[in-house]
């Protein structure tokens, strides 16, 4: 009897883990994926990934056309969640095409997709081979605040493995991006493609957010942000 | 010449006297019915567009004669498969729960037949699931006009076939270019099944 008790328990607690879809609100999502010559990529495969910080899902899957580009539609939730767009980005044992970069946007809420009237147009969103890179090393030194950190940063542009926030001012929060121990983290490390321009946007502890420009070549860069 | 005309007023007299004899064809009523739902969607919409029909079962109890008029109130379960995510999100299958209440007229041709126009009223719940989980529900209003057409095999047991087409207008928020893609449903179901 207890047996069964507990078999009913766990079943009812388990069935309480998903998120909980709002069927009757439509999210969209859509956009174009390209590479680095400005190219549509065909067979990309863009995911929307919703997460309550408990439970994630996969809430709508879309595969890039000839014209790369994507639409997916997805079922709201009735609970509070973030928003993430993946783009060839792969889990687990879930090939994606390995010969591309990756990529995500994030900071995405149910508010803001209600503010867009239920629909965001994502900017083209370039990927390139990821055998064809340079490393980027970031570094950070804290000079006249102790009291003041980095919460957030974006390197915007073609960037391996990067999360680039939808709305960069715009704080929720459910954040699971957070930076918040650059304090501690004196370097990021990422890769990127050559000969282009990176845009540096980072926001501190007291919400100023500030911003620059990184020129890229044929080489290894590394770049010290001082604040 | 006389005895001719004689004979042609006798037979047509007989004929008209042996069809005023003749049973009108008469309608027998039906108090329950069980079919098959041959669904299909139809138009652009999201059922159309990104689901592919199963099938599914209906049933139906009348409440009500009036005449040859009968109310009928029942219950559809129809299942689709979800074949473009991209369009119905990341679920496997769309369950649509439809109820109604149904004013169907009779008619009667011959002895063995009847044609039955229907218009009924319904209130739908539509559900997608993936691997038992919910991926969200909607509610929905639905007309449907439609008929059945059936053969009397015995007394009290109908063999019926029919078509009808399902108007589902569902609650949506969603931005203007989807509205209707999501608002309105159209189905084309040929139903079959056995009526008592």
């Amino acid at each position: 009897m207890i047996r069964i008790l507990f078999i009913l328990l766990a079943s009812i607690t388990l069935q309480g883990c998903g998120i909980e879809y709002d069927g009757a609100t439509k999210n969209i999502f859509e956009g174009t994926v390209i590479d680095e010559t400005g190219n549509p990529l065909q067979d990309i495969e863009v995911k929307v990934w919703y997460s309550n910080g408990h439970s994630k899902d996969y809430a709508g899957i879309d595969v890039t056309d000839t014209n790369g580009n994507y639409l997916i539609i997805a079922p709201s939730a009735k609970e509070e969640i973030v928003i993430e767009l993946q783009v060839n980005k792969s889990r687990y044992n879930d090939p994606a095409n390995t010969f591309y970069s990756e990529t995500s946007v994030v900071n995405i809420t149910k508010e803001v997709v209600k503010a867009y009237n239920y629909k965001l147009s994502f900017n083209d969103i370039q990927l390139f081979p990821r055998n064809a890179g340079v490393e980027l090393k970031l570094n950070f030194d804290n000079q006249f605040s102790q009291n003041q950190s980095i919460i957030k940063l974006n390197v915007i542009g073609m960037v391996n493995e990067s999360y680039t926030d939808y709305d960069f001012s715009y704080i929720n929060d459910m954040y699971e991006y957070s930076f918040s121990d650059f304090n501690f983290q004196n370097t990021l490390r990422y890769y990127v493609a050559t000969n282009q321009t990176l845009v540096v946007k980072y926001m501190l502890s007291d919400y100023s957010v500030h911003e620059f420009q990184l020129q890229l070549g044929e080489d290894d860069i590394e770049y010290t942000i001082t604040y | 010449m006389a005895k001719n005309y004689f004979l042609i007023v006798l037979l047509a007299f007989c004929a008209i006297a042996m069809a005023q004899n003749e049973e009108q064809p008469k309608f027998s009523k039906e108090y329950f019915r069980i079919y098959y739902i041959f669904t299909n969607g139809v138009g652009d919409n999201v059922i159309a567009k990104a689901n592919k029909p199963v099938g599914g079962i209906g049933m139906g109890v009348t409440f009500a004669t009036l005449k040859k008029i009968h109310i009928i109130g029942g219950y559809e379960f129809i299942r689709y498969n979800i074949s473009d995510k991209s369009l119905a999100g990341n679920a496997d299958k769309t369950n649509l729960l439809h109820l109604y209440l149904k004013g169907m007229y009779k008619i009667p041709v011959g002895k063995k037949f009847e044609v039955n126009p229907d218009i009924s009223l319904g209130y739908m719940y539509i559900n997608q699931r993936k691997n038992k989980r919910s991926f969200g529900s909607q509610d929905a209003f639905c007309i449907t006009p439609g008929f059945t057409f059936d053969f009397k095999a015995i007394e009290n047991l109908r063999f019926f076939a029919g078509i009808n087409y399902c108007l589902a207008f569902t609650k949506t928020d969603t931005n203007p270019e989807y509205k209707k893609f999501f608002g309105q449903l159209h189905m084309l179901n040929i139903v079959t099944g056995v009526k008592l």
